[in-house]
């Protein structure tokens, strides 16, 4: 889809659903959304040419306040049900949310396997670094040592790191936001969408109910471009997960690594190589004449 | 007797006995048998007990029997288990250069009457020139002249399989032809049978085979399948057409992904399947009640195998009735299937995805080790007979302000897919309304339970009756579903032509349940027996909740074996006996 800035006809409003949102004042979603809606009407995408899948959390109670065609599905569940509308339709653009709950604990195989398998859909994770709507368990992205609802003595689980976990696994497109940054999160997301392959945004977003230890300020202390990081290669994976490790001071926002050389699963099929249909204009009646013949 | 010739061969895993037993089957058909064929084998890759089990006869034939005219062992682990069960006055054939008896293992054999052959394969297979591993064509050249068979048609059998490289096919053919010279063919064997040599359009293919190729047929383009026994051969067959269909096939990471990509291709308009068995389906249920809430088309194989847990992976069981039909959580319609045999495999297959379409809803097609893996003959099922039938989904030149879950009075609301000119939707696992916008209120919660609800009675008027088999002055009748289906029809041929009168309810679509049939029936039955390859009598416990219908027996069998014909018959035959005490 070509990103085209000149002929815009239809604006983030298309985007509106008329469903009131019903997140916290303050959250981060609101300023994510809006990223989103802006990303999609910048690339003069129209609602039905978009399908947005959705986890069950604060994230996904924004699924009936955007206006595309939405799947929300079972806790950890939204990476696989894009990847299989992947399969049958890659003509779509296809998008799947989900918070650090339900990406990094409930569905983590979920995002390993859609990276390794370099699905062409576009991962947004909003990281509040706890369960928000079961009002605020841990979850592997809340810092190690902190008090939350279901430990107060603090977590003693070891912290993972979205960005790192996701090179590991082999992503060919990461990107890091802050829901502090609406524009940079819509270029972000428009870059993402844009790649051709298994596209993961992490996105530190502020919860005002529930994180009061990585909120806004504190990360408005720490972020920097990655753009303003000298001489970064943002082709160069190892590089990548050292620079984004929670042991620096900083957390950089931006690309961070993208490899546009790899294949999206669909061509990397040998015996589907040069055809053009889509899986969803398939369906008719296959002959197995000759095949029965093999069992005489 | 039997009206049908067995012959069971035993060997380690891994060393060619399936080869061995397809060929003889193959090449029996092609004489004008009709054959049938079950492998059983422990959960190993090489070693262990398996065996291979050919049934043939010139009428038709879909089951296995105990017995076995002719016992074939091609190690000592085979040898002993097979000693031990082979019947009075059967023949027994053994490797002598493998296994070494002693004289305790030859009384067992005497004692029987059995007709001893020994065969020293590998040295033969030396002698001729040909490799150790082509003793199994000696055997088969040994056999097949016991048989008092043409040796053209083992010989081309033999070389149709075995066609890697012109040396190969000639080594093959070789040892076959050596291994007539070895065993004197005994005339009578055969003699009660009458083979039509009708034209070679009859196929061997088993149930999964069947599913495989009922998929492919049927417009299948995405198949998603976490490897699990007895349903991997249908991601393995469908891998090996893959590149002359075009279908998508995908090994997933998990049973929970498979069912999530299988829903989310069906979602975008392709038809996608997965297949798994009881302990994969588990993982599954939760995207069952996934599939019924965003009314999404999902069509899952769950073939049957015993549990609970991990069970006995490479045994049969029809145990998991209960959880085809209740798991998954929250209230919603649902079809379950339990095709009958090869044919049905193949048929119900298309059928199951054209209903998963019709009612937006999911469709299991329980299968069982049995028919997954059992070799059916059969004529070529018929690709004019299948038809693509979608539904109410709506392609172009529709009303653009139309809602996705409207409230219709058959249940069934028009669909559409994502990427059309229309209008948008959520397909939402929350309680949603009409566009499917998440939902709290207690008006529009009732509203659309009951709309999802009414699919029931909209697929109950649409699926057909049981079938009944057999004569209607029946003295014994038996109800039976899924697999049992020939076991008990080839049990009745047995028992009519000793002049008893039998009938047979069978189903093949058992939820949801007719009964319209089953009233009838049951009420003519003078005795009826249930059939079931479980302990608790789920299909009996599924009737008994729809139904005032009482068994006078509940023939139920779990020793991870499926039934054997003389079992059917020896229990006709016990309860017409108990009748007969009655009335004297």
């Amino acid at each position: 889809m070509s990103y085209n800035l000149r002929n815009k006809q239809v604006t983030a409003l298309n985007f509106n659903s008329p469903v009131k949102p019903t997140w916290c004042p303050g959250c981060g979603n609101f300023a994510i959304f809006g990223a989103l809606k802006s990303a999609l009407a910048d690339q003069n995408l129209t609602p039905t040419d978009v399908l947005i899948t959705f986890d069950i959390g604060c994230n996904g109670n924004g699924a009936d306040k955007i206006n595309v065609y939405g799947f929300k599905g079972l806790h950890g569940r939204s990476i696989p049900i894009a990847a299989g509308a992947y399969v049958a339709n890659r003509k779509l653009q296809i998008i799947a949310i989900g918070g650090d709950g339900g990406i990094m604990d409930e569905g983590i195989h979920h995002l390993i396997h859609a990276i390794r398998n370099n699905y062409d859909i576009t991962i947004i994770m909003h990281d509040n670094e706890n369960f928000g709507l079961t009002t605020g368990q841990e979850t592997p992205t809340t810092p190690k040592n902190q008090p939350m609802v279901a430990s107060p003595w603090g977590v003693i689980a070891e912290r993972l790191n979205p960005v790192q976990f996701a090179l590991i696994a082999g992503a060919t497109f990461v990107a890091q936001g802050f829901s502090g940054d609406q524009k940079q999160l819509k270029d972000l997301i428009v870059a993402a969408m844009q790649h051709n392959g298994c596209s993961f945004i992490h996105i530190f977003q502020h919860c005002p109910s529930y994180n009061k230890f990585e909120d806004q300020d504190w990360f408005k202390k720490r972020i920097v471009n990655i753009d303003k990081l000298n001489g970064y290669d943002r082709t160069n994976r190892i590089k990548a997960i050292e620079t984004v490790d929670y042991s620096n001071e900083k957390r950089y926002t931006g690309v961070i690594f993208e490899d546009k050389t790899a294949l999206p699963f669909m061509d990397r099929i040998p015996y589907r190589k040069g055809k053009k249909s889509l899986l969803k204009d398939e369906v008719r009646v296959y002959n197995i004449e000759e095949i029965l013949e093999e069992f005489v | 007797m039997l009206h049908r010739f067995s012959i069971k061969i035993g060997g380690a895993s891994g060393t060619g006995i399936n080869t061995v037993g397809m060929i003889l089957s193959r090449a029996l058909k092609r004489i004008g048998f009709f054959t049938f064929a079950y492998r059983e084998y422990p959960s190993l890759i090489k070693g262990g007990y398996a065996s291979y089990k050919i049934e043939f006869s010139d009428s038709e034939l879909n089951s296995t029997s105990k017995y076995a005219d002719i016992n074939i062992a091609i190690d000592k682990a085979s040898f002993t288990h097979l000693a031990k069960e082979a019947e009075a006055s059967t023949i027994f054939i053994y490797d002598s250069d493998v296994i070494q008896l002693r004289e305790d293992d030859m009384a067992i054999l005497k004692e029987k009457n059995i007709q001893v052959f020994s065969l020293p394969l590998s040295s033969k297979a030396k002698e001729v020139g040909g490799d150790v591993i082509m003793t199994n064509s000696i055997l088969i050249g040994a056999v097949w002249n016991l048989l008092g068979l043409s040796p053209e048609i083992i010989t081309k059998a033999v070389i149709d399989v075995f066609n890697k490289t012109k040396e190969i096919e000639e080594n093959n053919k070789k040892c076959t032809i050596a291994g007539f010279k070895f065993l004197d063919t005994q005339t009578k064997l055969l003699e009660r049978f009458k083979p039509q040599e009708f034209a070679n359009k009859r196929i061997s293919i088993t149930g999964n085979e069947a599913i495989s190729f009922g998929a492919i047929a049927s417009g299948v383009r995405a198949y998603f399948a976490y490897p699990m026994t007895p349903s991997s051969s249908i991601l393995h067959v469908l891998a090996k057409y893959a590149d002359k269909t075009g279908m998508v096939v995908k090994q997933a990471e998990d049973e929970i992904t498979a069912a999530n990509l299988t829903l989310g291709a069906n979602h975008a308009g392709t038809r996608a399947m997965t297949a798994t068995s009881g302990g994969g389906f588990d993982l599954m249920t939760e995207s069952v009640s996934l599939s019924g809430m965003t009314e999404t088309p999902f069509v899952v194989v769950l073939g049957q195998r015993p549990g609970p847990a991990t069970g006995m992976p490479t045994w049969t069981a029809q145990s998991d009735l209960n959880i085809a039909i209740y798991g998954g959580h929250g209230e919603f319609p649902r079809i379950v299937l339990a095709p009958g045999d090869a044919d049905e495999c193949f048929y119900l297959t298309a059928q199951a995805h054209n209903l998963a379409e019709k009612y937006q809803t999911v469709v299991i097609i329980l299968t069982d080790k049995y028919i997954g893996e059992s070799i059916y003959s059969t004529d070529k099922f018929d690709n004019n007979k299948i038809k693509i039938e979608r539904g109410k989904m709506l392609f172009e030149n529709f009303d653009k302000e139309k809602e996705r879950y409207e409230y219709t009075e058959d249940g069934v609301s028009e669909r559409w897919l994502p990427g059309d000119r229309a209008n948008t939707f959520i397909a939402n696992s929350d309680e949603h309304d009409i566009h499917g916008n998440s939902i709290e209120d207690a008006i529009l919660t009732k509203k659309i339970i009951e709309k999802r609800l009414r699919k029931e009675k909209s697929i109950m008027d649409s699926i057909p009756e049981p079938i009944i088999y057999g004569t209607d002055n029946a003295d014994i009748s038996f109800v039976g579903w899924g697999s049992t289906k020939h076991i008990i029809l080839d049990a009745m041929d047995e028992l009519e032509r000793q002049g008893k009168k039998i009938n047979f309810l069978h189903y093949s679509y058992v939820y949801p349940l007719k009964v319209q049939t089953l009233s009838k029936f049951a009420a003519k039955a003078k005795k009826l027996i249930l059939v079931e390859n479980n302990a608790t009598g789920q299909f009996g416990n599924l009737l008994a909740r729809y139904t005032n219908v009482k068994f006078h027996e509940r023939f139920l069998k779990y020793e991870g074996r499926h039934f054997f014909v003389e079992e059917i018959i020896e229990k006709a035959i016990e309860n017409e006996k108990g009748s007969k005490a009655k009335n004297s």
